[in-house]
Protein backbone atom coordinates (compact mmCIF):
# COMPACT_ATOMS: atom_id res chain seq x y z
CA UNK A 1 0.00 0.00 0.00
CA UNK A 2 1.42 3.77 -0.89
CA UNK A 3 1.89 5.93 2.25
CA UNK A 4 2.73 9.44 1.08
CA UNK A 5 5.19 11.96 3.10
CA UNK A 6 3.37 15.03 4.63
CA UNK A 7 5.64 18.04 5.25
CA UNK A 8 4.81 20.88 7.41
CA UNK A 9 5.75 24.64 7.30
CA UNK A 10 7.51 24.00 10.55
CA UNK A 11 9.36 20.96 8.83
CA UNK A 12 7.54 18.79 10.57
CA UNK A 13 6.32 15.61 8.41
CA UNK A 14 4.14 12.56 8.75
CA UNK A 15 3.72 9.63 6.87
CA UNK A 16 -0.01 9.11 5.45
CA UNK A 17 -1.16 5.98 4.23
CA UNK A 18 -3.02 5.95 0.98
CA UNK A 19 -6.47 6.54 1.94
CA UNK A 20 -5.74 8.36 5.55
CA UNK A 21 -7.33 10.80 6.64
CA UNK A 22 -4.52 13.18 7.30
CA UNK A 23 -5.47 14.48 10.64
CA UNK A 24 -5.45 10.95 12.24
CA UNK A 25 -2.14 9.82 10.72
CA UNK A 26 -0.66 13.34 11.88
CA UNK A 27 -1.72 12.71 15.49
CA UNK A 28 -0.79 8.42 15.24
CA UNK A 29 2.19 9.89 14.85
CA UNK A 30 2.28 12.47 17.09
CA UNK A 31 2.62 15.48 15.09
CA UNK A 32 -0.01 18.39 16.58
CA UNK A 33 -2.22 20.02 14.21
CA UNK A 34 -4.63 22.06 15.77
CA UNK A 35 -8.41 20.38 15.15
CA UNK A 36 -11.52 20.35 17.02
CA UNK A 37 -14.54 18.27 15.01
CA UNK A 38 -12.86 15.72 13.05
CA UNK A 39 -15.70 15.89 10.73
CA UNK A 40 -15.12 18.67 8.27
CA UNK A 41 -17.57 21.48 10.08
CA UNK A 42 -15.18 23.52 11.81
CA UNK A 43 -12.60 24.79 10.06
CA UNK A 44 -9.65 24.45 12.66
CA UNK A 45 -7.72 22.58 10.46
CA UNK A 46 -7.96 24.42 7.31
CA UNK A 47 -4.71 24.17 5.35
CA UNK A 48 -3.21 25.46 2.25
CA UNK A 49 -1.68 22.65 -0.26
CA UNK A 50 1.85 24.21 -1.42
CA UNK A 51 2.57 20.92 -3.48
CA UNK A 52 1.24 17.93 -4.09
CA UNK A 53 -1.94 16.57 -4.47
CA UNK A 54 -4.86 16.08 -1.68
CA UNK A 55 -8.11 15.23 -1.92
CA UNK A 56 -10.98 16.33 0.18
CA UNK A 57 -13.31 13.39 1.02
CA UNK A 58 -16.99 14.38 2.09
CA UNK A 59 -17.08 17.58 0.53
CA UNK A 60 -21.23 17.70 0.49
CA UNK A 61 -21.21 17.71 4.47
CA UNK A 62 -17.70 19.90 4.56
CA UNK A 63 -17.74 23.49 5.46
CA UNK A 64 -15.63 24.43 2.69
CA UNK A 65 -16.54 26.18 -0.40
CA UNK A 66 -15.86 25.17 -3.97
CA UNK A 67 -13.65 28.48 -4.12
CA UNK A 68 -11.69 27.65 -1.29
CA UNK A 69 -11.13 24.08 -3.19
CA UNK A 70 -10.14 25.82 -6.24
CA UNK A 71 -7.59 27.59 -4.85
CA UNK A 72 -5.53 24.69 -2.47
CA UNK A 73 -7.56 25.36 0.54
CA UNK A 74 -8.42 21.40 2.55
CA UNK A 75 -9.79 20.57 5.63
CA UNK A 76 -7.40 18.12 6.81
CA UNK A 77 -9.44 16.08 9.07
CA UNK A 78 -11.48 14.81 5.88
CA UNK A 79 -8.41 14.75 3.36
CA UNK A 80 -6.22 11.99 1.79
CA UNK A 81 -3.66 12.26 -0.06
CA UNK A 82 -2.30 11.17 -3.21
CA UNK A 83 0.83 11.45 -3.67
CA UNK A 84 3.93 13.46 -0.75
CA UNK A 85 2.79 17.08 -0.19
CA UNK A 86 3.78 20.27 1.47
CA UNK A 87 0.94 22.09 3.64
CA UNK A 88 0.82 25.74 4.84
CA UNK A 89 -0.66 27.84 6.86
CA UNK A 90 -3.06 29.99 5.52
CA UNK A 91 -2.17 33.27 4.41
CA UNK A 92 -4.49 36.01 5.55
CA UNK A 93 -6.06 38.23 2.52
CA UNK A 94 -5.29 41.89 2.36
CA UNK A 95 -8.84 43.83 3.03
CA UNK A 96 -9.76 46.29 0.56
CA UNK A 97 -8.73 48.97 2.64
CA UNK A 98 -5.32 48.13 2.74
CA UNK A 99 -4.80 47.79 -0.97
CA UNK A 100 -4.01 44.60 -3.27
CA UNK A 101 -6.01 41.65 -3.24
CA UNK A 102 -3.76 39.01 -1.94
CA UNK A 103 -0.94 39.44 0.50
CA UNK B 1 -83.72 4.14 -0.31
CA UNK B 2 -81.15 5.80 1.65
CA UNK B 3 -78.24 3.96 2.61
CA UNK B 4 -78.14 3.02 7.05
CA UNK B 5 -74.65 3.45 8.32
CA UNK B 6 -73.66 1.70 11.59
CA UNK B 7 -70.50 2.95 12.86
CA UNK B 8 -68.64 0.80 15.87
CA UNK B 9 -66.10 2.34 17.74
CA UNK B 10 -65.37 6.05 18.61
CA UNK B 11 -66.00 8.93 17.35
CA UNK B 12 -63.26 10.52 14.71
CA UNK B 13 -61.59 13.37 17.04
CA UNK B 14 -59.37 15.38 15.28
CA UNK B 15 -58.98 15.92 11.38
CA UNK B 16 -55.22 16.18 10.02
CA UNK B 17 -55.86 19.73 8.75
CA UNK B 18 -57.15 20.89 12.23
CA UNK B 19 -54.23 19.01 13.80
CA UNK B 20 -51.54 20.72 11.61
CA UNK B 21 -53.21 24.14 12.17
CA UNK B 22 -52.91 23.84 15.68
CA UNK B 23 -49.83 22.38 16.05
CA UNK B 24 -48.32 25.20 13.88
CA UNK B 25 -49.84 27.55 16.47
CA UNK B 26 -48.11 25.67 19.51
CA UNK B 27 -44.69 25.61 16.81
CA UNK B 28 -44.88 29.84 16.60
CA UNK B 29 -45.49 30.07 20.65
CA UNK B 30 -43.08 27.89 21.71
CA UNK B 31 -40.60 29.75 19.07
CA UNK B 32 -41.61 33.24 20.01
CA UNK B 33 -41.24 32.62 23.75
CA UNK B 34 -37.90 31.20 23.03
CA UNK B 35 -36.97 34.34 20.50
CA UNK B 36 -38.35 36.66 23.32
CA UNK B 37 -36.36 35.22 26.03
CA UNK B 38 -33.23 34.87 23.77
CA UNK B 39 -33.93 38.96 22.97
CA UNK B 40 -34.13 40.16 26.86
CA UNK B 41 -31.20 38.19 27.68
CA UNK B 42 -29.34 41.05 27.76
CA UNK B 43 -31.30 42.99 29.89
CA UNK B 44 -32.11 40.54 32.15
CA UNK B 45 -30.78 41.74 36.05
CA UNK B 46 -30.81 38.74 38.07
CA UNK B 47 -27.87 36.76 37.79
CA UNK B 48 -29.79 33.51 38.68
CA UNK B 49 -32.60 34.09 35.77
CA UNK B 50 -29.42 35.23 33.50
CA UNK B 51 -28.06 32.06 33.79
CA UNK B 52 -31.63 29.79 33.82
CA UNK B 53 -33.04 31.33 30.84
CA UNK B 54 -30.44 29.85 27.95
CA UNK B 55 -31.31 26.33 29.49
CA UNK B 56 -34.90 27.09 28.93
CA UNK B 57 -34.29 29.15 25.51
CA UNK B 58 -32.89 25.64 24.46
CA UNK B 59 -35.37 23.29 25.64
CA UNK B 60 -38.11 25.50 23.79
CA UNK B 61 -36.09 25.34 20.77
CA UNK B 62 -35.97 21.60 20.72
CA UNK B 63 -40.01 21.34 21.57
CA UNK B 64 -40.52 23.62 18.45
CA UNK B 65 -38.54 21.61 16.24
CA UNK B 66 -40.71 18.42 17.04
CA UNK B 67 -43.95 20.31 16.61
CA UNK B 68 -42.84 22.23 13.21
CA UNK B 69 -41.27 18.62 11.96
CA UNK B 70 -44.42 17.43 12.95
CA UNK B 71 -46.46 19.80 11.17
CA UNK B 72 -44.63 19.04 8.00
CA UNK B 73 -45.85 15.62 8.87
CA UNK B 74 -49.23 16.11 8.12
CA UNK B 75 -49.36 17.78 4.73
CA UNK B 76 -48.90 21.15 5.58
CA UNK B 77 -47.18 23.10 2.42
CA UNK B 78 -43.38 23.61 3.73
CA UNK B 79 -43.22 27.28 2.75
CA UNK B 80 -46.10 27.91 4.70
CA UNK B 81 -44.92 26.60 8.13
CA UNK B 82 -42.65 29.83 8.92
CA UNK B 83 -45.24 32.48 7.82
CA UNK B 84 -49.16 33.41 7.53
CA UNK B 85 -49.43 33.10 11.43
CA UNK B 86 -52.00 34.17 12.68
CA UNK B 87 -52.14 38.36 13.34
CA UNK B 88 -53.84 38.49 17.00
CA UNK B 89 -51.44 35.76 17.72
CA UNK B 90 -48.31 37.65 16.86
CA UNK B 91 -49.92 40.49 18.28
CA UNK B 92 -50.33 38.83 21.82
CA UNK B 93 -46.75 37.33 21.30
CA UNK B 94 -44.97 40.54 20.68
CA UNK B 95 -46.59 42.20 23.64
CA UNK B 96 -43.98 39.54 25.67
CA UNK B 97 -40.72 41.47 25.43
CA UNK B 98 -42.08 44.67 26.15
CA UNK B 99 -41.22 44.18 29.54
CA UNK B 100 -39.73 46.88 32.09
CA UNK B 101 -38.08 44.25 34.26
CA UNK B 102 -37.41 40.91 35.01
CA UNK B 103 -40.32 40.05 36.83
CA UNK B 104 -42.51 41.50 33.79
CA UNK B 105 -40.86 39.22 31.78
CA UNK B 106 -41.44 36.31 33.50
CA UNK B 107 -44.93 36.72 33.98
CA UNK B 108 -45.91 37.52 30.30
CA UNK B 109 -43.63 34.31 29.17
CA UNK B 110 -44.06 32.41 32.37
CA UNK B 111 -46.85 32.14 34.27
CA UNK B 112 -49.07 33.54 31.10
CA UNK B 113 -47.88 31.84 27.82
CA UNK B 114 -46.07 28.61 29.30
CA UNK B 115 -48.52 27.95 31.84
CA UNK B 116 -51.27 28.19 28.64
CA UNK B 117 -49.06 26.03 26.42
CA UNK B 118 -48.81 23.27 29.31
CA UNK B 119 -52.61 23.75 29.13
CA UNK B 120 -52.91 23.54 25.33
CA UNK B 121 -50.46 20.50 25.47
CA UNK B 122 -53.09 18.40 27.65
CA UNK B 123 -55.94 19.38 25.94
CA UNK B 124 -54.36 18.59 22.67
CA UNK B 125 -53.48 14.80 24.09
CA UNK B 126 -56.97 14.31 25.30
CA UNK B 127 -58.43 15.54 22.10
CA UNK B 128 -56.93 13.86 19.69
CA UNK B 129 -56.39 10.12 18.78
CA UNK B 130 -53.10 8.24 20.22
CA UNK B 131 -52.82 5.55 17.33
CA UNK B 132 -54.11 7.50 14.58
CA UNK B 133 -51.67 10.84 15.66
CA UNK B 134 -49.09 8.69 17.20
CA UNK B 135 -46.20 10.61 16.61
CA UNK B 136 -47.58 13.78 18.05
CA UNK B 137 -48.19 11.85 21.18
CA UNK B 138 -44.54 10.42 21.50
CA UNK B 139 -43.49 13.39 21.99
CA UNK B 140 -45.87 15.97 23.25
CA UNK B 141 -46.71 13.73 26.52
CA UNK B 142 -43.34 15.35 27.64
CA UNK B 143 -43.68 18.75 27.27
CA UNK B 144 -46.15 19.52 29.86
CA UNK B 145 -44.59 18.01 33.02
CA UNK B 146 -41.06 19.80 30.97
CA UNK B 147 -42.95 23.27 31.26
CA UNK B 148 -43.72 22.77 34.68
CA UNK B 149 -40.58 21.74 35.55
CA UNK B 150 -39.27 24.87 34.03
CA UNK B 151 -42.49 27.25 35.78
CA UNK B 152 -40.98 25.58 39.44
CA UNK B 153 -37.32 27.15 38.20
CA UNK B 154 -38.86 30.45 37.30
CA UNK B 155 -41.04 30.76 40.26
CA UNK B 156 -38.12 30.36 42.71
CA UNK B 157 -36.02 32.62 41.10
CA UNK B 158 -39.41 35.25 40.67
CA UNK B 159 -40.32 34.92 44.57
CA UNK B 160 -36.35 36.29 45.11
CA UNK B 161 -36.91 39.31 43.01
CA UNK B 162 -36.62 42.56 44.10
CA UNK B 163 -38.95 44.23 42.18
CA UNK B 164 -41.76 41.25 43.38
CA UNK B 165 -40.56 41.59 47.19
CA UNK B 166 -41.24 45.11 47.40
CA UNK B 167 -44.48 45.41 45.08
CA UNK B 168 -45.54 42.58 43.16
CA UNK B 169 -48.21 43.93 40.64
CA UNK B 170 -51.11 41.10 38.63
CA UNK B 171 -51.88 43.97 36.75
CA UNK B 172 -49.94 42.85 34.04
CA UNK B 173 -50.74 39.02 34.44
CA UNK B 174 -54.49 39.71 34.24
CA UNK B 175 -54.38 41.81 30.97
CA UNK B 176 -51.94 39.60 29.18
CA UNK B 177 -54.30 36.76 29.94
CA UNK B 178 -57.09 38.55 29.28
CA UNK B 179 -55.70 39.31 25.59
CA UNK B 180 -54.98 35.90 25.33
CA UNK B 181 -58.13 34.82 26.53
CA UNK B 182 -59.93 37.59 23.55
CA UNK B 183 -57.92 35.95 20.78
CA UNK B 184 -59.32 32.59 21.22
CA UNK B 185 -56.71 31.22 23.17
CA UNK B 186 -53.55 29.48 21.79
CA UNK B 187 -55.35 27.32 19.99
CA UNK B 188 -57.63 30.20 18.70
CA UNK B 189 -60.87 30.21 17.17
CA UNK B 190 -62.38 31.64 13.64
CA UNK B 191 -62.88 34.70 15.21
CA UNK B 192 -59.93 35.52 16.55
CA UNK B 193 -58.69 36.11 13.24
CA UNK B 194 -57.17 39.96 12.89
CA UNK B 195 -55.78 42.59 14.55
CA UNK B 196 -56.96 42.99 18.43
CA UNK B 197 -56.81 46.21 20.51
CA UNK B 198 -54.42 46.49 23.13
CA UNK B 199 -55.30 47.09 26.86
CA UNK B 200 -54.12 50.53 28.23
CA UNK B 201 -51.98 48.70 31.00
CA UNK B 202 -50.11 46.40 28.55
CA UNK B 203 -49.28 49.45 26.14
CA UNK B 204 -45.24 50.02 26.13
CA UNK B 205 -42.41 51.37 23.58
CA UNK B 206 -41.16 48.66 21.14
CA UNK B 207 -38.12 46.40 23.11
CA UNK B 208 -34.79 47.88 22.40
CA UNK B 209 -31.43 46.06 23.47
CA UNK B 210 -28.99 48.00 25.75
CA UNK B 211 -25.48 48.17 24.20
CA UNK B 212 -24.50 47.12 27.44
CA UNK B 213 -25.43 44.22 29.18
CA UNK B 214 -27.03 44.46 32.34
CA UNK B 215 -25.86 42.74 35.39
CA UNK B 216 -26.81 42.05 38.74
CA UNK B 217 -27.33 45.07 40.67
CA UNK B 218 -25.56 43.57 43.52
CA UNK B 219 -22.29 42.69 42.04
CA UNK B 220 -19.30 45.21 42.09
CA UNK B 221 -18.37 47.76 39.40
CA UNK B 222 -16.02 46.82 37.01
CA UNK B 223 -14.98 47.46 33.54
CA UNK B 224 -13.41 44.46 32.59
CA UNK B 225 -12.72 41.23 33.58
CA UNK B 226 -9.62 39.50 32.78
CA UNK B 227 -7.13 40.53 35.43
CA UNK B 228 -4.29 42.95 32.78
CA UNK B 229 -1.56 41.18 34.29
CA UNK B 230 0.46 37.86 33.37
CA UNK B 231 -0.92 34.37 34.36
CA UNK B 232 2.42 32.94 36.44
CA UNK B 233 1.40 30.15 38.63
CA UNK B 234 -0.59 27.82 38.06
CA UNK B 235 -2.63 28.67 40.44
CA UNK B 236 -3.08 32.35 39.08
CA UNK B 237 -4.16 29.93 36.11
CA UNK B 238 -6.59 28.42 37.43
CA UNK B 239 -8.24 31.76 39.18
CA UNK B 240 -8.28 33.85 35.86
CA UNK B 241 -9.07 30.69 33.97
CA UNK B 242 -12.06 30.18 36.56
CA UNK B 243 -13.46 34.26 36.39
CA UNK B 244 -12.46 34.11 32.11
CA UNK B 245 -15.16 31.36 32.13
CA UNK B 246 -17.93 32.57 34.33
CA UNK B 247 -17.77 35.95 31.93
CA UNK B 248 -18.18 33.75 29.18
CA UNK B 249 -22.47 34.24 29.44
CA UNK B 250 -21.33 37.30 27.45
CA UNK B 251 -21.13 34.53 24.72
CA UNK B 252 -24.64 33.34 25.52
CA UNK B 253 -26.04 36.63 25.43
CA UNK B 254 -24.55 37.66 21.94
CA UNK B 255 -26.88 34.06 20.20
CA UNK B 256 -30.19 35.86 22.35
CA UNK B 257 -29.49 38.85 20.78
CA UNK B 258 -29.39 37.69 17.37
CA UNK B 259 -32.23 35.06 18.15
CA UNK B 260 -34.41 38.06 18.63
CA UNK B 261 -33.14 40.54 16.01
CA UNK B 262 -33.53 38.37 13.01
CA UNK B 263 -36.82 37.75 12.36
CA UNK B 264 -36.19 35.88 8.82
CA UNK B 265 -33.94 33.33 8.72
CA UNK B 266 -33.85 29.52 8.08
CA UNK B 267 -35.65 27.25 11.21
CA UNK B 268 -32.39 25.60 11.68
CA UNK B 269 -30.68 29.21 12.34
CA UNK B 270 -33.00 29.08 15.72
CA UNK B 271 -32.46 25.73 16.46
CA UNK B 272 -28.74 25.86 16.11
CA UNK B 273 -28.65 29.53 18.14
CA UNK B 274 -30.73 28.31 20.78
CA UNK B 275 -28.10 25.76 21.50
CA UNK B 276 -25.21 27.51 21.19
CA UNK B 277 -26.80 30.15 23.97
CA UNK B 278 -26.88 26.89 26.69
CA UNK B 279 -24.03 25.93 26.04
CA UNK B 280 -21.69 29.29 26.54
CA UNK B 281 -23.97 29.60 30.07
CA UNK B 282 -22.35 26.14 30.62
CA UNK B 283 -19.44 26.99 30.00
CA UNK B 284 -20.46 30.08 32.34
CA UNK B 285 -21.54 27.71 34.87
CA UNK B 286 -18.13 25.67 34.67
CA UNK B 287 -16.54 28.57 36.01
CA UNK B 288 -18.39 29.61 38.44
CA UNK B 289 -18.48 26.07 39.91
CA UNK B 290 -15.25 25.70 40.12
CA UNK B 291 -14.81 29.33 41.57
CA UNK B 292 -17.18 28.43 44.23
CA UNK B 293 -15.50 25.39 45.50
CA UNK B 294 -12.39 27.91 46.26
CA UNK B 295 -14.48 30.59 47.79
CA UNK B 296 -15.12 33.05 45.55
CA UNK B 297 -18.48 34.91 45.43
CA UNK B 298 -19.68 35.55 42.22
CA UNK B 299 -19.44 39.33 40.76
CA UNK B 300 -18.30 40.31 44.41
CA UNK B 301 -15.16 38.96 44.56
CA UNK B 302 -14.27 39.09 40.73
CA UNK B 303 -15.58 41.07 38.22
CA UNK B 304 -18.36 39.82 35.95
CA UNK B 305 -19.03 42.47 33.09
CA UNK B 306 -20.32 42.82 29.14
CA UNK B 307 -16.58 44.02 28.30
CA UNK B 308 -16.32 41.69 25.30
CA UNK B 309 -20.31 42.62 24.63
CA UNK B 310 -19.86 46.35 24.88
CA UNK B 311 -16.71 46.70 22.59
CA UNK B 312 -18.66 46.20 19.26
CA UNK B 313 -22.18 46.23 20.24
CA UNK B 314 -22.36 50.03 18.57
CA UNK B 315 -21.56 47.76 15.40
CA UNK B 316 -24.71 45.47 15.29
CA UNK B 317 -25.26 42.44 16.02
CA UNK B 318 -23.52 41.37 13.28
CA UNK B 319 -20.26 42.54 14.42
CA UNK B 320 -21.44 40.66 18.00
CA UNK B 321 -21.71 37.43 16.24
CA UNK B 322 -19.04 37.42 14.64
CA UNK B 323 -16.76 39.23 17.29
CA UNK B 324 -17.85 35.85 19.38
CA UNK B 325 -17.28 33.21 16.00
CA UNK B 326 -13.44 35.12 16.07
CA UNK B 327 -12.63 34.33 19.44
CA UNK B 328 -14.33 31.15 19.05
CA UNK B 329 -11.76 30.06 15.86
CA UNK B 330 -8.99 30.55 18.75
CA UNK B 331 -10.92 28.18 20.85
CA UNK B 332 -9.93 24.48 20.06
CA UNK B 333 -6.03 25.81 20.20
CA UNK B 334 -7.07 27.48 23.56
CA UNK B 335 -8.99 25.18 25.36
CA UNK B 336 -7.39 21.86 24.04
CA UNK B 337 -3.85 23.12 25.50
CA UNK B 338 -5.85 23.93 28.89
CA UNK B 339 -7.12 20.79 29.04
CA UNK B 340 -3.52 19.11 28.70
CA UNK B 341 -2.13 21.38 31.38
CA UNK B 342 -4.87 21.39 33.86
CA UNK B 343 -4.84 17.17 32.79
CA UNK B 344 -1.29 16.96 33.68
CA UNK B 345 -0.89 19.54 37.15
CA UNK B 346 -3.97 16.74 38.46
CA UNK B 347 -6.72 19.29 38.48
CA UNK B 348 -9.25 17.33 36.40
CA UNK B 349 -12.19 19.24 37.65
CA UNK B 350 -11.00 22.05 35.41
CA UNK B 351 -9.42 19.65 32.92
CA UNK B 352 -12.84 18.12 32.22
CA UNK B 353 -14.38 21.73 31.92
CA UNK B 354 -12.14 22.43 29.36
CA UNK B 355 -12.65 19.01 27.37
CA UNK B 356 -16.55 19.36 26.84
CA UNK B 357 -15.46 23.23 25.91
CA UNK B 358 -13.59 22.30 23.32
CA UNK B 359 -16.27 20.07 22.15
CA UNK B 360 -19.12 22.36 22.27
CA UNK B 361 -16.58 25.33 20.35
CA UNK B 362 -16.24 22.59 17.38
CA UNK B 363 -20.29 22.95 16.68
CA UNK B 364 -19.93 26.55 17.67
CA UNK B 365 -17.43 27.22 14.69
CA UNK B 366 -19.15 25.79 12.31
CA UNK B 367 -22.45 27.98 13.29
CA UNK B 368 -20.71 30.68 13.88
CA UNK B 369 -19.12 30.63 10.22
CA UNK B 370 -22.44 29.48 8.35
CA UNK B 371 -24.79 32.42 9.86
CA UNK B 372 -22.31 34.76 9.82
CA UNK B 373 -21.82 33.97 6.38
CA UNK B 374 -25.49 33.43 5.60
CA UNK B 375 -25.55 37.28 7.03
CA UNK B 376 -23.06 38.47 4.59
CA UNK B 377 -24.80 36.61 1.54
CA UNK B 378 -21.68 34.03 1.07
CA UNK B 379 -18.65 36.60 0.82
CA UNK B 380 -15.86 34.41 2.67
CA UNK B 381 -14.00 38.33 2.50
CA UNK B 382 -15.87 39.79 3.71
CA UNK B 383 -16.42 37.80 6.21
CA UNK B 384 -12.85 37.82 7.30
CA UNK B 385 -12.59 41.40 6.58
CA UNK B 386 -15.47 41.93 9.67
CA UNK B 387 -13.55 39.21 11.54
CA UNK B 388 -10.46 41.43 11.39
CA UNK B 389 -12.54 44.70 12.16
CA UNK B 390 -14.09 43.50 15.37
CA UNK B 391 -11.16 42.03 16.68
CA UNK B 392 -9.27 45.63 15.61
CA UNK B 393 -12.35 47.18 17.75
CA UNK B 394 -11.52 45.16 20.56
CA UNK B 395 -8.09 45.43 20.90
CA UNK B 396 -8.65 49.32 20.91
CA UNK B 397 -11.51 49.24 23.59
CA UNK B 398 -9.86 46.81 26.07
CA UNK B 399 -6.52 49.17 25.40
CA UNK B 400 -8.14 52.41 26.12
CA UNK B 401 -10.46 50.29 29.24
CA UNK B 402 -6.92 49.44 31.26
CA UNK B 403 -6.05 52.69 30.91
CA UNK B 404 -9.12 53.91 32.57
CA UNK B 405 -8.64 51.15 35.25
CA UNK B 406 -6.51 49.31 37.39
CA UNK B 407 -8.87 46.60 38.54
CA UNK B 408 -8.74 47.33 41.56
CA UNK B 409 -9.75 46.09 44.85
CA UNK B 410 -10.50 43.27 42.72
CA UNK B 411 -6.99 42.63 41.89
CA UNK B 412 -5.20 42.57 45.95
CA UNK B 413 -8.41 40.98 47.04
CA UNK B 414 -7.79 37.94 44.46
CA UNK B 415 -4.05 37.77 44.99
CA UNK B 416 -3.85 37.96 48.97
CA UNK B 417 -6.58 34.91 48.54
CA UNK B 418 -4.25 33.48 46.31
CA UNK B 419 -1.63 33.72 49.04
CA UNK B 420 -3.30 32.24 51.40
CA UNK B 421 -4.00 29.40 48.82
CA UNK B 422 -0.27 28.84 48.62
CA UNK B 423 0.11 28.64 52.14
CA UNK B 424 -2.55 25.96 52.46
CA UNK B 425 -0.39 24.19 50.29
CA UNK B 426 2.77 24.09 51.92
CA UNK B 427 1.04 23.47 55.42
S1 LIG C 1 -11.13 19.44 12.79
FE1 LIG C 1 -12.96 20.50 12.36
S2 LIG C 1 -12.88 20.84 10.24
FE2 LIG C 1 -11.19 19.56 10.65
FE1 LIG D 1 -17.73 29.18 25.56
FE1 LIG E 1 -18.39 28.66 22.19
Amino acid sequence: MSEYRITLESGESFMAKQGELLLDAALRQGVTINHSCRNGTCRTCLFEIKEGSVTQEGEEICMISQQERENGRRLLCMSTANSDAVLGKLQRRKRASEGSAVE
Amino acid sequence: MEEKVIVMGEAGRKAVDDASAVLKRLYYTERECMRTLGGYLVSVSDWELKKKLPYHIWQDSLRADALRSRVLELRYPRRDVDQDHDEALTQYLQQLIRSLNDAELIVGVYFVTKQALAEAYDTYLTESDPLDDAPTYEFMRRFSSEIHAQLDEIRAIYDALPEVISNEDHTRTQALSELLQEIGGLFGTEASKGPVSISEALVREPYTAPLVPARDPRFRKAIYHMPPVEWNTFLEHQIWGGINHVNEIWAAEVPGTVLWKWDDMPWEFYLETARWCFDESRHCMMGEQRMKAWGFRTGIDFPVVGDHYESVSHMGELALLCLLHDFETNGPGLKSTFKAKFEKMGDTASSQDFDYDWADESIHLQYGYKWCLHRLGGDNDKLEDLKDEVRETWNAWIEQAHQRWDYEPFLSELRQKIVKFEAMACE
